[in-house]
């Protein structure tokens, strides 16, 4: 993917590279297992110092989008994180159990609505 | 022939390559930058640009006319000597650099009187498959170099081998007829020095390929994916353009060496054509490629210029270039950058690996420079 880090913006550079690389996850413009170019490679050709991509990079991490392999360096993570057989059941138990699928739907409309003023 | 038409001959060569390459400069670079100054594609039209650019041609034909009625009138009236060319190719270099500083100043004075950076945003982008692919696949694999390795190293094994026979004067150096002009004594420490400088050639040859590889991959923001593969031919080009110089400057070393420590005999008059070919295709190929294909594939032809966006422009990095020359600028982890104003690379000066690189490429030469005098 193509990554584009604007030099006036008011948003930090480590937070547009962070920003554009869940935007590519996200878009499946970087597919899971895809590894990303080394800090060092991003960082000499966006012509920034190491730390800030290092900066973006630990931020993807803890977030969970990339993990960082010693080898590879930072590969996309599988999006979302496939739920186990149990996790399946558990939720189709619960769904079945607390409410039916208007209430449901209902429900998410007005959390949507809520946030979306 | 005699010497002193030989000279003069090499001399108007190597004039009117100089003037030649330094009137192609300004075509070959990116498109954006001027002078050494970064200019919005939209603007380098401008009737006062193109003003800069017929003085910076006015000048260097005068500079050069200049010069070489110099160094004709010291050559042919008071001293032919080879260190004569060195002086003036040196002073030529010295008086190109002073026009173009002179065009790169009126060029800032221009720039800083418009703001026509304002308006437009200045971007950067990366790759993510290009940016490991330029830095891997984009040049010749180092294990190649193995080849002209083991050729260099007949240099050594060979002489080593037949150290009773070799003739008690070696030959190091050789004119353009092919005959040794300079010579060594035979010793152990001779013998293993003349033997280990192809093999410190190959060397510094297969680590320049491996700084094409690793060096900054700057990608026009205008059209960002084509600009990429262009940039892919154009590492690609340079390497294979190291390779088989590479190639060609072992294989002819090794000839000479060998012939001179009488390990293999040929008639080296019948040699001299193949020598002018080599010397003419080694100096002249680079140039008319270049042209071709620009800094950093800037020259390639798009067959459609339909993709260009010209709201973004590559980031305004003049205050980095000293001189709008040398790259200085300690937050850039990179070491090799294109050059501003040319084709080829430069070193980032701001990184103290690039300095420790520029003081061993000094020792080394150094080191190669005076071997011959050390045992001669």
């Amino acid at each position: 993917m193509l990554i584009r880090i604007d030099f006036q913006s008011d948003v930090p550079i480590y937070l547009q590279l962070k920003n554009q690389i869940v935007h590519g996850i996200a878009s499946s413009e970087l597919q899971p297992e895809e590894s990303l170019p080394s800090v060092r490679q991003m960082a000499e050709d966006i012509g920034i110092n190491l730390h800030t991509v290092n900066k973006g990079y630990n931020l993807l991490k803890d977030e969970g989008f990339v993990t960082i392999d010693r080898r590879k360096g930072a590969v996309v993570n599988e999006i979302p994180i496939k739920p186990s057989e149990k996790v399946k059941e558990t939720l189709k138990d619960e769904l079945k159990n607390i409410m039916d699928k208007e209430e449901f739907i209902n429900e998410c409309l007005s959390m949507y609505d809520e946030y979306n003023k | 022939m005699n010497n002193e038409l030989i000279s003069n001959v090499m001399s108007v060569f190597i004039f009117a390559l100089l003037y030649l390459t330094f009137l192609v400069t300004p075509k070959i670079t990116r498109k954006d930058l001027i002078f050494g100054v970064s200019i919005p594609l939209d603007r380098t039209k401008d009737e006062e640009i193109k003003k800069i650019s017929r003085s910076y041609y006015i000048e260097l034909t005068g500079i050069t006319l200049i010069i070489a009625i110099i160094y004709f009138i010291i050559l042919n009236n008071v001293l032919n000597h080879p260190l004569t060319l060195v002086l003036f190719t040196f002073v030529i270099i010295g008086a190109y650099f002073v026009v173009f500083l002179r065009a790169n100043k009126k060029m800032k004075t221009y720039k800083s009187k418009n703001n026509f950076m304002g308006n437009k945003k200045q971007v950067v982008y990366v790759d993510t498959n290009m940016s490991k692919t330029l830095r891997k696949d984009a040049v010749i694999h180092p294990v190649w170099f193995i080849i002209p390795g083991i050729i260099a190293l007949t240099n050594l094994i060979l002489p080593l081998m037949n150290y009773d026979n070799l003739p008690e004067n070696i030959g190091t150096h050789w004119n353009i007829q092919g005959v040794a002009d300079r010579f060594v004594t035979k010793s152990m420490g001779s013998v293993i020095s003349t033997g280990l400088i192809p093999l410190v050639l190959v060397g510094i040859l297969a680590f320049t390929n491996y700084s094409i590889a690793i060096s900054k991959n700057k990608i026009d923001a205008s059209n960002p994916v084509k600009s990429s593969q262009k940039l892919f031919k154009f590492k690609k080009i340079n390497s294979i353009m190291i390779y088989c110089l590479t190639i060609g400057l072992t294989l002819l070393l090794t000839t000479f060496n060998l012939k001179s420590c009488n390990i293999i005999s040929f008639d080296l008059a019948k040699f001299s054509p193949v020598l002018i070919i080599f010397f003419l295709a080694v100096v002249i190929g680079p140039i008319i490629i270049s042209i071709k294909i620009g800094q950093g594939g800037s020259n390639i032809k798009d067959k459609d210029e339909s993709d260009i966006n010209s709201d973004v422009i590559n980031v305004d990095d003049d205050e980095f270039w000293i001189l709008g020359s040398f790259y200085y600028n300690p937050n850039d982890p990179s070491i090799f950058v294109e050059k501003r104003f040319g084709t080829g690379w430069t070193m980032n000066f701001g990184n103290k690996i690039s300095i420790i690189i520029s003081i061993i490429f000094i020792i080394f030469v150094t080191i190669m420079m005076l071997m011959p005098v050390i045992f001669s």
